[in-house]
């Protein structure tokens, strides 16, 4: 990893509302380590103000291409949204621990928003390469996402109840807080034996355990969630 | 032409520190320096200064802990840090291969904490000189308390001082009406260095919530909207004492370097700027070189506090 990689976005689409797939062609050592549940720093514009990077989720697309998604919510976001081919995006990574699907994971359910989409594209990726089956839960306003974003062997719900719970032998969850906690009691209340992880959307400033503010409550005390995480047992989460 | 950039610090001590060059991490913003280790070339930096580091460990203040502002951000970490012994344990070892020197930032909430955490840095491997965080604004007992007030400054330092066989900074809070008057105090209780500023006490409401953003409520500013403050300040204390000054608060490049140094910094720490873009603080060593060689300058003693009032203790 070096800390500075230049990304040159090779295509910008709206795929829904407020939220951008942006494709960049990379060094091929970022494709590379762009494996489900790692992110990149990502610097907005070439000044100090917006002064802090944005931590993005990356998806390997190809041998030098990875894609960010990119939902907007504020000035930064919006400077990302806007690029337009050719244009420079300026970042440090893949940050972050891969993630590694339980042994012998044959249906894999993921859940979340847009916020952990691109992780959970990631990782629908790589669970249907090994031949797992997929099924991926969504807010209702998200089902319709393009098609061409979401492989098509990719199941879409609309809701985690304990019958997708019963069906998958594994589950992921990614996403806003709200998101991850609402899967948190799901889980609890279904009494599903399941190995299910947490990746809830954590304040990442440095990206290297430097800062310490990006803690995460876990039953076994606070973690950080740029080095220790993204993923974390759902059942050991604490929300405080 | 040749540029000699080395600095050297508690001059005169039994354990004084040559520095290859005046370009330092600001503690807090950098980890333990191992964090960095695999992505920046530490061995063209001047030194390490570590997270605050207290006698035992610390959770720290609630989330969320900080927040993005114009040209900078607001943070309440509260001192997070795994307490001097697990960093003795973990981090010390790593340090021999660092490739910078490491200045092992201490806090306490009382004058005996502080003495007991410089103890066992005295007998810990590899740490080359104490920054004391008299001045953190989050932390409720201690912290910046011992800042604010001259005579409690001054107590702390010759405490420590008094334990110590390392070069000892003290850093300094700007949120005081005379910084100079605890930069003096400091300097007579035997400090080595003073490093500021620290920072700048502010507050972020969410209009939406009607509550303070962070969970701390308040947090401490910094990034490029302290700077101009930061190097008046450093300014002021320069023209007060006879140590030498170590100068931060938004530095993203030499440039923003060499007004701290203009101001009478002898070294200068870049902190939270280095989140954006890591490589800051290699960026910034590296242009200063590169401006010496441009400006036919061999050192920054021939520019450093060169805005100072003629007669003037640094000038």
């Amino acid at each position: 990893m070096s800390a500075a990689e230049l990304g040159v976005v090779r295509a910008v689409e709206e795929v829904q509302e407020g939220l951008y797939n942006l494709e960049l062609v990379t060094a091929p050592r970022v494709a590379q380590g762009s494996a489900p549940g790692r992110y990149a720093m990502v610097s907005i514009g070439e000044d100090t103000d917006p002064f802090l990077p944005r931590p993005l989720w990356v998806r390997r697309t190809g041998d030098s291409l990875v894609g960010l998604l990119v939902q907007v919510a504020g000035r930064g976001t919006e400077w990302l949204a806007r690029r337009r081919p050719r244009d420079r995006v300026r970042f440090y990574g893949p940050l972050g621990k891969p993630l590694q699907l339980p042994p012998r994971t044959q249906r894999l359910l993921l859940a979340g928003d847009t916020c952990g989409l691109n992780c959970l594209l990631a990782l629908a990726d790589h669970a249907l390469d090994g031949g797992a089956e997929v099924a991926l839960v969504l807010p209702a306003q998200d089902t319709r996402l393009s098609t061409r974003l979401l492989p098509p062997d990719v199941e879409v719900l609309p809701g985690l109840d304990s019958d997708a719970l019963q069906w998958a032998d594994a589950l992921y969850c990614v996403g806003s807080p709200g998101v991850v906690l609402g899967a948190m009691g799901t889980l609890r209340d279904s009494r599903s034996r399941i190995p299910a992880y947490g990746l809830p959307h954590a304040p990442i400033a440095c990206g290297v355990g430097a800062c310490y503010g990006c803690v995460v409550e876990t039953r076994k005390g606070a973690r950080l969630s740029c080095v220790d995480g993204p993923a974390f047992d759902l059942r050991e989460l604490v929300w405080t | 032409m040749d540029v000699d950039l080395s600095v050297e610090l508690g001059v005169g001590t039994p354990r004084p520190l040559l520095l290859r060059n005046p370009v330092l991490s600001a503690a807090g913003t950098f980890g333990y320096g191992v964090e960095y280790a695999r992505l920046l070339p530490l061995d063209r930096i001047g030194a390490v200064v570590t997270k605050s580091t207290t006698l035992r460990p610390r959770a720290g203040a609630p989330m969320p802990r900080w927040v993005e502002t114009p040209s900078g951000m607001l943070n309440a970490i509260g001192i997070n840090n795994p307490g001097i012994d697990r960093v003795r344990r973990t981090y010390a070892p790593k340090w021999k291969g660092l490739g910078a020197p490491v200045i092992l930032s201490v806090a306490g909430e009382t004058v005996e904490e502080y003495i007991e955490v410089a103890l066992r840095v005295e007998e810990a491997e590899n740490v080359s000189a104490l920054e004391l965080n008299i001045s953190c604004p989050n932390v409720h007992e201690g912290g910046m308390w011992f800042g604010t007030d001259p005579h409690q400054a001054a107590g702390v330092t010759s405490a420590v001082r008094a334990v110590t066989s390392l070069p000892l900074i003290v850093k300094l809070t700007p949120n005081v009406a005379d910084i100079s008057g605890v930069a003096r105090a400091v300097e007579d209780a035997g400090a080595d260095a003073v490093s500021l500023v620290n920072t700048l006490t502010g507050m972020v409401i969410d209009t939406a919530s009607r509550r303070p953003v962070l969970g701390n409520r308040t947090g401490g500013l910094s990034g490029p909207a302290i700077r101009p403050v930061a190097v008046r300040m450093v300014w002021e204390v320069a023209q007060s004492v006879d140590v030498p000054v170590i100068g931060l608060g938004g530095i993203t490049r030499a440039d923003d370097a060499l007004q701290f140094i203009m101001a009478g910094a002898s070294a200068v720490q870049v902190g939270s700027s280095g989140f954006g873009r890591p490589s800051t603080i290699v960026e910034v060593a590296d242009g200063l070189g590169a401006w010496c060689a441009e400006k036919g300058v061999s050192s920054l003693a021939d520019v450093r506090g060169c805005v100072l009032p003629s007669g003037s203790r640094c000038s």
